[in-house]
């Protein structure tokens, strides 16, 4: 054909830089305001994950008591005392008191935290207990339910963070949020928690993101059921 | 004897003081019953004494958190009553085990109870609702009642740590009935009131309610509240009017169902006869009861036939024939129709808007059917004669309006220049298949009036087919007029020219 290569590159370069109608770009679905079409409010997306986060407490309580009841058939708590969560370095509010003293920013950093810690965990456990025969189909399910529903939550709740700085209700000292790592669930000897420890930690880590946003909620966007 | 007494002494004093030091001895294990947080701030525990070993004894309880190995008393003995121990919101955490142990002393020892672990988050019990009532609404057609309440007083589900659930019972009070005595429970959301709809009347409910938060359990049932529903009145009134009209209408129903059969003008009232077909000037009475020659002589009366009117009106024919074989009759039918002025005198006769399809089975036993079939536009209808006696179906010799293969002679003195009725008569005597007429077959039963036992197929509104059951002759002859009447073989009772036309038909070649 008798270009060169050069020539070829020249032209490509040229064609994308000089037609910027070439170019593609992303358009906001709802560009069109609210006649478009409905665009969730800072209530109706709290709503949301809070609904989202009561779900994942309920299927995590199941799940224990599953465990509790099936292998572990002596009420016997004792040794719970000295299990430590992989979560437990997380400083967290442990009372309604100390959460409302929290700052928005701060809570909404310790949510994701959380949520961010439970990513590899929750996933290695639905893998345990699918592989073992002792469960039936039902609980390796709600397992990988849970961690999706888990993965999804954090979304969520990025979003609400994102929504919120935008309306300026967020300062800026969010640096967390971003940095928030995966942390490997081990016990304070180094060996990986067994499934029922992590059930049992999931559980009581639920139970706080749930409350969190509540009381998030409730702080901001205080209109209905508050 | 005083050895005996200072033995018997001896021994009375130590039996006395073995039996006073047995009274007293270090404390049974004193064991911790429950521990509950009312609102997911605070938690009290209670525990259940052992045996005081006969000394005073003093209790305490000691708890360690989980994440320390530090031990504390608990904070407060006296809130919650006797042997109980009440954390404030200051010394009470969330998600975190306590471990909490009671030790009973005495001035002979010490007893721990056994180590219990709770989680805060585990023990969450509310008050149960405040304030309950009920008050019984009365609309116009559907009356309910109305529970309210309050949340207990110490949930803060303003600040959203907590939320509330409720549900509702009730159950209607009956001394004896045990029917009744179960409880309806009833999920009541969040919100704080409830209606329950359709009371019975004259009832007494007994409601309670009760509440829990988020995923905790539930609280114990409210007080009951009572609630008499009125009898309601009105009800009872509209059911009487109700049962008096259904009972009049009944009655109405049954007596005109009485009346009607029992009564002929009543009958003919609700269900009027219907008009039987009747020929005019013709008694049938007298067809029933009397001989041949008093019927004809009954019939040939002055102006009936009105035969005298043939020559005014037009000729119509029925013509039939098949095309090929037109001098052969073989077997075959005759009829021939003309209709004289909207059809041309040649074969090619158009039936205006007649067209019959006319089909012989056999000579044996002759079923004849001829329907008419009256269309508004030009058709085709075929006719199809079959005679047994030949062995073989007739083949079918087609009928159509402009070029019209069958022929029949037919004079329908009667007709108008718009009518569209004409008479046919078919009678294949034996092998001719000639339509002929036996005059001397009139005497036999006519099918006339209500006897239509012979009817076995009704085409159209003009046409029967009936049932020849002496298939001598194959007489058939419908009569499409306003006064229908078929005939059975062999009698004729064609009042319209009828005669004149069985005597145009030749019963030979």
């Amino acid at each position: 054909f008798g270009l060169s290569l050069p020539a070829v590159a020249v032209l490509l370069v040229a064609l994308l830089c000089l037609d910027p109608h070439c170019r593609v770009g992303s358009a906001p679905i709802c560009a069109h305001g609210p006649s478009g079409c409905h665009i969730p409010s800072l209530a109706d997306l709290f709503d949301r994950v809070i609904q989202h986060s009561a779900r994942m407490h309920s299927l995590s309580n199941d799940l224990h008591s599953e465990f509790e009841q099936y292998f572990l058939p002596s009420k016997n708590h004792i040794g719970k005392i000295y299990r430590k969560c992989h979560t437990s370095n997380i400083l967290t509010p442990n009372g309604k008191d100390n959460a409302q003293k929290l700052a928005r920013e701060e809570l909404t950093e310790v949510i994701l935290k959380l949520l961010m810690a439970w990513r590899d965990p929750l996933f290695q456990l639905h893998q345990s207990m699918a592989h073992q025969q002792d469960f039936n189909s039902f609980s390796s399910n709600k397992a990988l339910e849970m961690g999706d529903m888990a993965h999804e939550l954090r979304k969520g709740v990025e979003k609400v963070a994102e929504k919120m700085r935008v309306l300026g209700m967020l300062g800026n000292s969010v640096t967390g949020l971003s940095a928030a790592e995966a942390m490997l669930p081990l016990s304070d000897s180094g060996e990986a928690m067994s499934d029922y420890e992590l059930l049992y930690c999931f559980r009581r880590d639920s139970n706080k993101v749930q409350n969190y946003l509540k009381i998030l909620k409730c702080r901001i966007v205080p209109e209905h059921d508050c | 004897m005083w050895r005996d007494a200072e033995q018997a002494l001896t021994l009375m004093w130590l039996l006395s003081w073995i039996s006073h030091s047995m009274c007293h001895s270090s404390p049974g294990r004193p064991r911790i019953t429950r521990c509950r947080s009312p609102e997911k701030e605070t938690f009290t525990c209670w525990w259940e004494p052992g045996s005081t070993g006969g000394l005073p004894t003093s209790y305490q309880l000691y708890y360690r958190k989980e994440s320390s190995l530090e031990v504390f008393e608990c904070p407060d003995y006296h809130k919650a009553g006797n042997n109980s121990c009440y954390f404030d919101k200051r010394h009470t955490s969330i998600w975190i085990i306590y471990n909490i142990t009671v030790v009973a002393s005495n001035a002979l020892g010490k007893a721990y109870s056994e180590s219990v672990e709770v989680d805060v988050m585990d023990i969450v019990q509310p008050h149960p609702p405040e304030n309950v009532n009920v008050t019984f609404m009365q609309t116009t057609n559907s009356p309910y009642f109305l529970v309210q309440w309050q949340p207990p007083h110490d949930a803060d589900t303003r600040s959203g740590w907590v939320t509330i659930k409720y549900e509702v019972r009730l159950k209607i009070e009956n001394s004896g009935n045990e029917e009744d005595s179960n409880w309806e429970s009833y999920s009541a959301g969040k919100q704080l009131e409830f209606s329950i709809y359709s009371p019975q009347p004259g009832a007494n409910y007994i409601v309670q309610v009760r509440c829990k938060l988020d995923q905790g359990l539930w609280s114990e049932w409210s007080p009951s509240a009572f609630i008499q529903i009125p009898d309601n009145m009105s009800d009872t009134q509209n059911a009487f009017m109700i049962i008096a009209v259904t009972l009049m209408v009944i009655i109405f129903l049954l007596t005109a169902g009485v009346l009607t059969v029992k009564m002929k003008p009543v009958k003919h009232f609700f269900l009027p006869p219907v008009p039987e077909p009747k020929i005019s000037g013709l008694d049938t009475q007298l067809l029933k009861s009397g001989k041949a020659e008093d019927i004809f002589s009954a019939l040939i009366t002055p102006g009936y036939p009105q035969i005298a009117q043939r020559s005014d009106h037009q000729v119509e024919y029925l013509v039939v024939s098949d095309y090929d074989e037109e001098m052969d009759f073989n077997g075959k039918a005759h009829l021939e129709f003309q209709k004289g002025e909207n059809c041309l005198t040649d074969t090619a006769q158009k039936v205006s808007q007649n067209s019959i399809q006319i089909t012989l089975n056999s000579s044996q036993d002759v079923r004849t059917t001829l329907s008419e079939h009256v269309y508004s536009g030009a058709v085709s209808s075929q006719l199809s004669a079959t005679s047994g006696v030949l062995g073989e179906p007739q083949e079918l010799l087609p009928l159509d309006c402009n070029g019209l293969p069958v022929k029949a002679q037919d004079q329908n003195t009667q007709m108008s220049s718009g009518s569209k009725c004409e008479h046919v008569s078919i009678n294949p005597a034996g092998l001719m298949g000639y339509v002929e007429v036996d005059e001397e077959k009139r005497d036999q039963t006519p099918l006339v009036g209500e006897d239509y036992s012979m009817v076995t197929d009704v085409i159209s509104d003009k046409i029967l087919v009936l049932q020849d059951s002496i298939p001598k002759q194959g007489h058939k002859e419908v009569k499409c007029d306003k006064t229908f009447k078929a005939e059975e073989t062999g009698v004729v009772f064609e009042p319209l020219g009828y005669l004149e036309t069985l005597t145009t038909f030749s019963s030979g070649s």
